[in-house]
Formats: structure tokens, C-alpha cells, sequence
């Protein structure tokens, strides 16, 4: 502790042990103010808008897992047809079906 | 007196924003003046942070000093009245306490000091100008008066966080009606 003070009279030209405990408590008593200060004058959330956006995160999932499903059925749709295709059965009928 | 409170109660939301954010200025002002005397070596007599340098009257801000500090003094008092409306709800007691106490208190003393300042400086024409708490304690002004109103402060936003974020916002209300 001794140090400490010792050190910060050095560094901060301080003349006595009570100018360097007046600067630290100055500071930490600003950052403070300042800061509740800042805190104080920031937005307020709206009531309810977490529990809103959770549920929007959900319905997106939902959206994308059915939308993966899709995609998923025409690709399995899209091999059998391309299995037909290979054997030459009944491709004419298939290019007419779109 | 009823229209003197019943005025209190309207200016009340707008003066404690203009208050918390003039204030801010001014503690920051005096982080300026700290800097400059212990990082960049001006003489304690010769910073004179910013607006010092602005309005300076024999060759000292001491007179910007007592003006500012009267005028925030005189308006922590103004605030004190239409505040106790909203204790306990939604400023908790011990809010209320810090503020009395810390701002309101810290900063009666504050303008006192500067009134000895300034008698000083009337006499001399300006600096040397000591207050009474510099020379009981041996440190120097640019010190004790960044202390006092970083103090000050700390105390006038705590009821003031309340008002805006608190459980049941008082201020944000009544500023918006």
C-alpha cells in the first residue's frame, strides 16, 4: 500500500498522501456519475419485447426446418426422376408431365 | 406559496435533465483542468480548463466557478420540494438521503468555500486565492474542488436513475405529459 502511494505521489506529482487518495476517489466518484448519468438517458426496452423477439427467433426456425424439409422432398423427387431417366422407361410421358 | 410549488412541480422534469446534463459538463471540465496540470504541466494558477479561458475576470475563473456553482446550488434546492413527491415511490428513501445529503449539503459547503475564494480575490486582484478546505488539508484546489463536484454529482444522479429507470418510471411520465 505504501508503495502504491508512494508510486502514484511520483507519478502524479501529488504533495501528499491525501492529494492521491482525493484523486482516486475523485475519479471513481465521476466514472460513477457519469456512468448512472449515461445509464439514466438510455432507451427503455418496450414491455414484452424479449418475450416478442423470442418468438420471433422461434417462428423463423419452425420456417426454415419446413422450409429444409421442402427442399429435402425435391431432392428425393428429383432422383427418381433421374432414375427413370437412366433406365429410358417411360421418359417421353415424364417430359410431358413438367 | 402554492404557485411557487405548484410552478416547482411543472419545471421539475426539465430542470433535473438540464441540471444532470449541465452538470456533467462542468465535471468534466474539471478532468480538463486536472489533466492539464498533471499530465501536461501547466501551473495550478494558469489552468483554467476550457471555459476559464472564455470568461476570465482578473486573470482568474474563479468568478465563472462562484456563478456556476450559485446557480447549481440554487437549483438542487429548487429540485428538493417537487422530489419528495416521488419518495418512496419511485425514489427509495436512502435516494432521497444521498441527494440531501451529498448534493444538496456537499454543495452548500462548496458555494461557501468559493465565497472565501472569491473574498480572496478581491483582495489580492485575482490569485493567489485560497479556500478553506485546500488550506486544512494541504492539497491543492484544482483537487479538492474536482472531489467536490464529482461528489455532487454521484449524489444528484442517484435519485436521478431512479426517476428514469426505476420499477415505477416518475420522471419519464411526467416529462412526456
Amino acid at each position: 500500500m505504501e508503495a502504491m502511494l508512494a508510486l502514484l505521489l511520483h507519478v502524479g506529482h501529488a504533495k501528499n498522501e491525501i492529494e492521491v487518495v482525493l484523486t482516486i476517489l475523485g475519479f471513481v466518484l465521476t466514472l460513477l456519475g457519469l456512468g448512472v448519468a449515461a445509464m439514466s438517458f438510455w432507451p427503455r426496452p418496450r414491455p414484452g419485447a424479449r418475450k416478442e423477439r423470442a418468438r420471433r427467433v422461434v417462428r423463423r426456425r419452425e420456417l426454415r426446418q419446413s422450409e429444409d424439409q421442402l427442399l429435402d422432398e425435391d431432392v428425393d423427387g428429383g432422383a427418381e426422376l433421374g432414375a427413370l431417366g437412366q433406365d429410358g422407361v417411360d421418359l417421353v410421358l415424364l417430359e410431358g408431365r413438367d | 406559496m402554492k404557485p411557487l410549488a405548484d410552478t416547482l412541480d411543472r419545471v421539475f422534469p426539465r430542470l433535473f435533465i438540464a441540471v444532470v446534463v449541465i452538470q456533467g459538463v462542468h465535471v468534466v471540465e474539471h478532468v480538463i483542468q486536472l489533466a492539464q496540470v498533471y499530465i501536461f504541466g501547466v501551473a495550478d494558477d494558469d489552468a483554467l480548463g476550457l471555459l476559464g479561458y472564455v470568461f476570465q475576470f482578473q486573470d482568474t475563473e474563479e468568478w465563472l466557478h462562484l456563478a456556476f456553482n450559485s446557480s447549481y446550488l440554487l437549483a438542487l434546492y429548487a429540485l428538493v420540494l417537487p422530489m419528495r413527491r416521488f419518495t418512496p415511490q419511485p425514489i427509495p428513501f436512502w435516494a432521497f438521503g444521498v441527494f440531501a445529503i451529498g448534493a444538496v449539503g456537499l454543495e452548500s459547503w462548496h458555494v461557501v468555500e468559493h465565497s472565501v475564494i472569491i473574498s480572496n480575490v478581491i483582495k489580492n486582484n485575482g490569485c493567489p486565492c485560497p479556500g478553506i478546505g485546500d488550506r486544512a488539508l494541504g492539497v491543492t484546489d484544482t483537487i479538492l474542488h474536482f472531489v467536490y463536484n464529482s461528489a455532487a454529482y454521484a449524489a444528484t444522479v442517484t435519485p436521478f436513475w431512479f426517476l428514469m429507470r426505476g420499477p415505477a418510471p416518475g420522471l419519464r411520465t411526467a416529462a412526456t405529459a
